[in-house]
């Protein structure tokens, strides 16, 4: 009875997998789908298997506008997670090493970001620029960014410093190396992995975010989850699966990476 | 020496608030100030020509009062809380199995429920749509199983918004509940059952309560993001499913209507704190994010 339980348990396992990951692989195969030419333009099925061609791929290359989304998501992707990493990094240390008065406030501080609705955050950032004639631009969605992202390099390296042996730092300080001298040398080599790590999960974050990009971005300037959403709405095309491999690819990369990081450490 | 130990603890300390001054400025700045804003323009007047004044009005909140809206609240929160159940529901098993059954590749499963957090939301919500099309790959399964007639739709109805949201926070409800199950203490399950407990009343007076905590983080963590959600009824919803996220994107991004949407953004912000403070007051017992 106890056996059949645990066997009916692996296959529904089974089956949740599947069902999570037969979308994105069929995504994917429709990427490679062959079109067909109607009226003088190449169009093609994202349900009915035609053949095999890298035909969208060719496209795609031959594109700016995807370049231009490419590059701008990449560009708010490295500075995001570049000040998520310092500002997360040096409040989780300043958090867990001084005894500092108000640490649940500021605690609560970093994480209520994650917890309200992306798009009122969205909102109100787009009413504060309004407000203060703030000039719409990279700059702006950057800021955007950063207010959720911070909250998951602070949450990596809390995590970490609080794991790790503190001798070590005092250790370092009785024979006579400065506290800078001892961060820069004991504490981050060691708390390095966390902050690749949730610096990665910052960027990844910051360049699938559609909704603060949209609703803090300058006129023309478009990241690449905006480019997939506008063309969804005028309609399915292996186009689009090309488009959304390629970013499936860049953040399926970066996990690998923290992936890789943080079971060597 | 008492004073001078005492100027080197408060030196210490300054150092300290030093360092969380940065990130301070930075979230005060851009995360807790436009909240305020847009709590003041929730309370301001716009003209017929789209002008905004700052006279006190709280006529944007009776706006919202209008069926209108009162159907869209009642369906988001209709259209999350199914979500959540169904989270629940399909979650929990993944969550018990691989934290209390499985010992060899607990690691591997429970990476395979991280990765699709770390992929694309767009990517992902878009891979549904060709899925269920009316020509797609579900109605192609089922007219290969032998059904015919016409093929259903099955876009744009209340069950392709809640399959988008469980596809989407599935992982969200699995970790929490993975979490507690792996503390769980076989020892208990043996002694409730050698005690002469059946297998049904051994998982309800035993397992089911001890992983209580991972089944409420697990809602929460669903529950939140599904009320706020855009995407999902945005692409697989449509319209006639519209939920709020949906309709402040309306209000803000085409019809430029601050006052109104920052009214209808408050109560959503309401909503989801009250939601969270009832929470962590009468179920967590510390704050775990399970991530």
């Amino acid at each position: 009875m106890k056996r059949i339980f645990d066997k009916f348990l692996k296959a529904y396992l089974v089956i949740i997998f599947i069902i999570l990951y037969a979308p994105i692989a069929i995504l994917v195969l429709f990427s490679f789908n062959e079109g067909i030419t109607m009226g003088g333009r190449r169009i093609g099925s994202t349900v009915i298997w035609k053949g095999f061609s890298l035909e969208w791929y060719d496209k795609l290359f031959r594109t700016p506008e995807i370049w231009n989304a490419l590059g701008n998501s990449t560009f708010i992707g490295i500075v995001t997670s570049f000040i998520s990493a310092v500002l997360g990094t040096i409040s989780a240390y300043a958090l867990v090493r001084y005894d500092i008065k108000g640490k649940n406030l500021f605690y609560i501080m970093m994480l209520v970001p994650i917890i309200i609705p992306e798009i009122t955050e969205a909102l109100s950032l787009l009413l504060f620029y309004v407000l203060f004639n703030i000039k719409l631009g990279l700059n702006t969605i950057i800021i955007g960014h950063a207010t959720f992202c911070i909250a998951y390099v602070f949450t990596v390296v809390r995590a970490r410093l609080s794991d790790y042996d503190r001798s070590l730092e005092e250790a370092a300080l009785s024979l006579g190396a400065t506290p800078f001298q001892t961060f820069t040398k004991v504490t981050l080599p060691i708390i390095a992995p966390g902050i690749l790590a949730g610096s990665l999960l910052a960027f990844t974050q910051s360049f699938d975010d559609l909704i603060k990009a949209s609703f803090t971005t300058g006129s023309g300037i478009i990241t690449l989850p905006m480019l997939i959403f506008s063309k969804i709405k005028s309609g399915v095309s292996p186009e689009i699966n090309a488009i959304a491999t390629i970013t499936l690819i860049i953040s399926g990369t970066l996990a690998f990476i923290s992936y890789w990081i943080s079971s060597r450490s | 020496m008492l004073s001078d130990s005492n100027a080197k603890l408060s030196l210490k300390r300054l150092k300290g608030y030093f360092l969380i001054v940065p990130a301070f400025i930075f979230e005060l700045l851009f995360f807790i100030i436009p909240l305020i804003i847009v709590f003041v323009y929730s309370f301001s007047k716009i003209d017929a020509f789209g002008r905004i004044t700052f006279e006190f009005t709280i006529q944007n909140y009776f706006n919202i009062l209008t069926p209108e809206f009162t159907k869209t609240i009642l369906r988001t929160l209709a259209v999350a809380s199914i979500s959540t159940i169904f989270c629940l529901i399909l979650g929990y098993p993944i969550g018990y199995y691989i934290g209390f059954k499985e010992k060899k590749y607990q690691n591997l499963l429970i990476m395979l429920i991280i990765i699709p957090f770390w992929l694309s939301f767009v990517a992902r919500t878009y891979s549904i749509i060709s899925i269920f099309s009316t020509n797609g790959i579900f109605n192609q399964i089922l007219t290969f199983l032998g059904f015919v007639g016409d093929k259903p739709q099955w876009l744009y109805a209340w069950y392709s918004v809640v399959f988008g949201m469980v596809y989407n926070y599935l992982p969200m409800m699995v970790l929490p509940i993975y979490a507690s199950a792996e503390k769980l203490n076989p020892q208990y399950l043996e002694a409730a059952q050698s005690l002469g407990a059946s297998p049904i009343n051994v998982f309800f007076k035993v397992t089911l309560p001890l992983t209580m905590p991972g089944i409420f983080a697990g809602s929460i963590l669903v529950f939140i993001p599904a009320v706020g959600e855009f995407l999902v009824p945005e692409l697989l919803g449509g319209i006639e499913w519209y939920m709020i996220g949906n309709h402040l994107w309306i209000i803000f991004l085409t019809m430029g209507n601050y006052p109104l949407g920052s009214a209808l953004s408050i109560v959503l912000i309401i909503l989801v704190l009250f939601i969270t403070i009832l929470y962590i007051k009468y179920f967590a017992k510390e704050v775990e994010l399970g991530l």
